[in-house]
């Protein structure tokens, strides 16, 4: 390790070992409150069962754990005063800031509320034209387009009650949503003279989706968290083509 | 049982698992999944066997254990091939592999390289299955006699030297994820009185944290952030001819074979440390046994034969602690503790007693495994080459769609995946600033147990802690923690020569080397 590096690492360990110490304050105040010796459910308690026992321990552990990395980390920064400190670059961040958007977007914004198979598309196929394509520019407009789409999402999530048709439209959106996000990565890639990348990126999507929700939801009978305009009518085939097959 | 029936319960298994079509695509293709996880830089057996639990979840006992163990065996094979064709380790197992691996391929040598690797593989795992065969039912005999105090120093134990071995910077830091790992283990009702702890009053935590989504978020959410974030690209792939078995030079190496499986059964034996550190230190005692270390690092077959060896041995290593103690030998062994709990089986040392054909059982699927890992090797190099071409920026997208599908699949619940994402970039970050993630994962998983044994200990004892330097074992491994954390002060170097001298040991360290 280079040793800017490791002062960059040893800076974070003060700032770690800080949070460390806080969390490791709060678990034994919080485990305080766990009855220790007195009766519970008709109980009564001795130290040595109670349910705070273990976290106080753990607790008092990662304190004194966290105490030393500090000490260590500032002995080391205080003795290395004149070396340099490594910092990620700008286009690094953005890129995480990307990631972090786009499964978190997906965990807490479309999965819970887009039907199964439309969510996965849409999440497959910017994600991979994001980062095939290594181009910064659509990295920042995917970026803005789809924090602000699922922050959307977990709004309605939050504060609105759906009605089964009320989700039909919701699902009629995504799809329109979805038409037009792909037209726009395609004239993004024209213009960049990527539309190789964006072909991958949409027929790779839509293979692994075509595979992938079948294989869950009819293979392995596991329901998928949204069901509605295409899983439905997926499932609906399904009894369909049985219904043809047993009359045959 | 005696050794007449229990190898007729080996054969009968073997015959029934072959007799069935179905288990013998499951073994043939989750064996070459996972060798394709294990070749994949940034994907790992860990992860293979967390996103493939998901999908056994229907599957009787045995045909899961054969998904499960093919894909375990297979990825720890699969790392071989980035090593040696791109000079990039598919995974941390295979790191020492590269060293001469790759010396090899770019002589024009990457067929005979692969060769080597499948079948040293083949061999290490039958050695380390024999081992486990063998020393099992005596491990499991004895954990019959431990009570809570030797569970939960065994629990402490596991822990703590996986965080000092596997930490690659201060070792406090692996101390610190084990015990941020036990932290979390105790979100939830506690096992003694139920009470409620840090749930804060959401029903989603009473049962505390499920452990898949967990591992899931632990070891893929990072993965694909860090390969991601740092366009981790694959170099330039050597060509390579036809693979062949090479007898004569493994015969040749059959002392090398021997040590080498013997160091990864070891290493895998030890909770939370496992494949990859077993191919190093396999690698480093063959060279410095050699008698000519110089070759090391230019293509030698000695090397490739070391670290595959023991990397494939501790597999069968890792299983015996998981098997008849309940504790993981290594990461993902600790994912298959996982997946056995969902199939309704806690291993343990009453393992012997409840089910006593289990550990036959899984032997006969392992060595099911082993062949399935080498036919796959022998035959199907060419087309795992293929997927290695494919690049990250595809493949890991993908990765992380199953991984959203595994995490709620399990439990159908979508706060599985709120958790996953969390535990993700929280193990990212620690990633980041080199903690290692094996000793949380670790923690998460034997916390419950070190918990409830402390109590019980205790309650058996009124609240006296004296039993714990009374009963033999309880001794033997609370002098081992104790010696592990003495060994890491800044002045045991001075206190070792200090009481060597005392004792008068100096002539035998200074003979030793030391």
């Amino acid at each position: 390790m280079q040793p800017e590096q490791l002062m960059a690492l040893r800076r974070a360990d003060i700032k770690t070992a800080v949070i460390l110490i806080f969390v490791a304050a709060l678990m034994i105040v919080e485990s305080l409150n766990f009855p220790l010796t007195d009766s519970y459910a008709g109980v009564q308690n001795a130290w040595y069962v109670s349910p705070a026992l273990f976290p106080i321990l753990i607790g008092s552990l990662l304190l004194l754990c966290g105490a030393i990395l500090l000490l260590k980390a500032v002995v080391f920064v205080k003795s290395n005063a004149e070396v340099a400190t490594a910092k990620e670059t700008k286009a690094s961040w953005w890129r995480f800031a990307l990631l972090v958007s786009l499964i978190a977007g997906q965990i807490f914004g479309w999965v819970p509320l887009v039907d199964f198979a439309l969510a996965a598309f849409i999440f497959l196929f910017l994600f991979i034209f994001a980062f095939h394509s290594d181009n910064a520019v659509f990295q920042g407009r995917i970026f803005k387009i789809w924090t602000a789409t699922s922050i959307l999402l977990i709004l309605i999530s939050l504060f609105a009650e759906l009605s089964e048709e009320t989700r039909f439209y919701v699902d009629i959106l995504v799809l329109v949503y979805m038409a037009v996000m792909v037209w726009l990565a395609r004239s993004w890639a024209q213009k960049s003279d990527q539309l190789n990348v964006w072909k991958i990126s949409w027929k790779t999507a839509l293979v692994v989706t075509i595979v992938i929700c079948p294989l869950f939801r009819l293979g392995m009978l596991v329901p998928l968290p949204t069901e509605g305009i295409v899983i439905e009518r997926m499932v609906d085939m399904k009894y369909v083509v049985r219904d043809y097959w047993r009359s045959l | 049982m005696d050794i007449l029936a229990s190898f007729s319960v080996f054969g009968s298994t073997l015959l029934t698992l072959l007799s069935s079509p179905t288990n013998l695509i499951i073994l043939l293709g989750a064996s070459f999944a996972g060798i394709i996880f294990g070749a994949l830089p940034g994907l790992t057996a860990t992860l293979g066997v967390a996103l493939l639990t998901t999908l056994t979840y229907g599957m009787d006992v045995n045909t899961a254990l054969i998904a499960l163990l093919g894909l375990y065996v297979g990825a720890i094979y699969g790392g071989s091939y980035p090593s040696i064709l791109i000079n990039i380790p598919g995974t941390a197992a295979a790191a020492a592999t590269a060293l001469d691996g790759y010396p090899l391929a770019c002589k024009g040598e990457g067929g005979r390289a692969l060769g080597l690797t499948t079948t040293a593989s083949l061999i290490g795992t039958l050695l380390g299955i024999l081992v486990l065969v063998i020393a099992s039912p005596t491990v499991a005999r004895m954990a019959l006699e431990f009570t809570s105090f030797e569970f939960f120093l065994l629990a402490l134990f596991g822990i703590l030297i996986s965080g000092t071995i596997t930490s690659s910077d201060l070792v406090v830091k692996g101390w610190i994820a084990g015990l941020i790992g036990l932290a979390v283990s105790t979100i939830g009702r506690d096992p003694l009185q139920f009470f409620p702890r840090f749930t804060f009053d959401m029903p989603d935590l009473d049962q505390g944290l499920e452990v898949v989504p967990v591992l899931i978020g632990a070891f893929g959410i990072p993965q694909v952030i860090k390969a991601l974030r740092n366009k981790e690209s694959l170099g330039a792939m050597q060509q390579f001819g036809r693979i062949l078995p090479e007898w004569r030079t493994l015969f040749k190496n059959r002392n090398n074979i021997a040590r080498s499986s013997m160091i990864g059964i070891g290493i895998g034996s030890v909770p939370g440390i496992g494949e990859d550190i077993a191919g190093w230190v396999s690698y480093g005692t063959t060279k410095n046994t050699s008698k000519h270390p110089e070759t090391f690092g230019t293509g030698e077959p000695e090397g490739i034969i070391a670290s595959e060896t023991a990397n494939n041995a501790s597999i069968g290593g890792a299983l015996i602690p998981l098997l008849t103690l309940g504790i993981p030998g290594s990461p993902p062994a600790a994912m298959l503790l996982g997946a056995l709990m969902l199939h309704g089986i806690t291993p343990g040392p009453m393992v012997v007693v409840e089910t006593p054909d289990f550990l036959i059982e899984v032997t006969a699927i392992l060595v099911l495994c082993s062949f399935a890992m080498w036919i796959n090797g022998m035959f199907l190099a060419k087309q795992v080459v293929k997927v290695l071409r494919i690049p990250a920026a595809i493949f890991l997208p993908v990765v992380t769609l199953m991984c959203i599908l595994g995490s709620y699949a399990l439990g159908l619940n979508i706060f599985n995946l709120y958790m996953m994402m969390l535990v993700g970039i929280v193990a990212y970050f620690l990633n980041e600033m080199k903690y290692p993630i094996s000793p949380l994962v670790i923690g998460v998983i034997l916390g419950p147990m070190a918990d409830e044994n402390l109590r019980r200990a205790l309650m058996v004892s009124e609240g006296s802690f004296m039993p714990f330097i009374e009963r033999p074992v309880s001794i033997f491994l609370l002098s081992v923690i104790i010696l592990i954390m003495m060994t890491k002060l800044p002045k045991y170097p001075k206190y070792k020569a200090a009481l060597v001298k005392l004792l008068g040991l100096n002539r035998l360290f200074k003979a030793k080397g030391e």
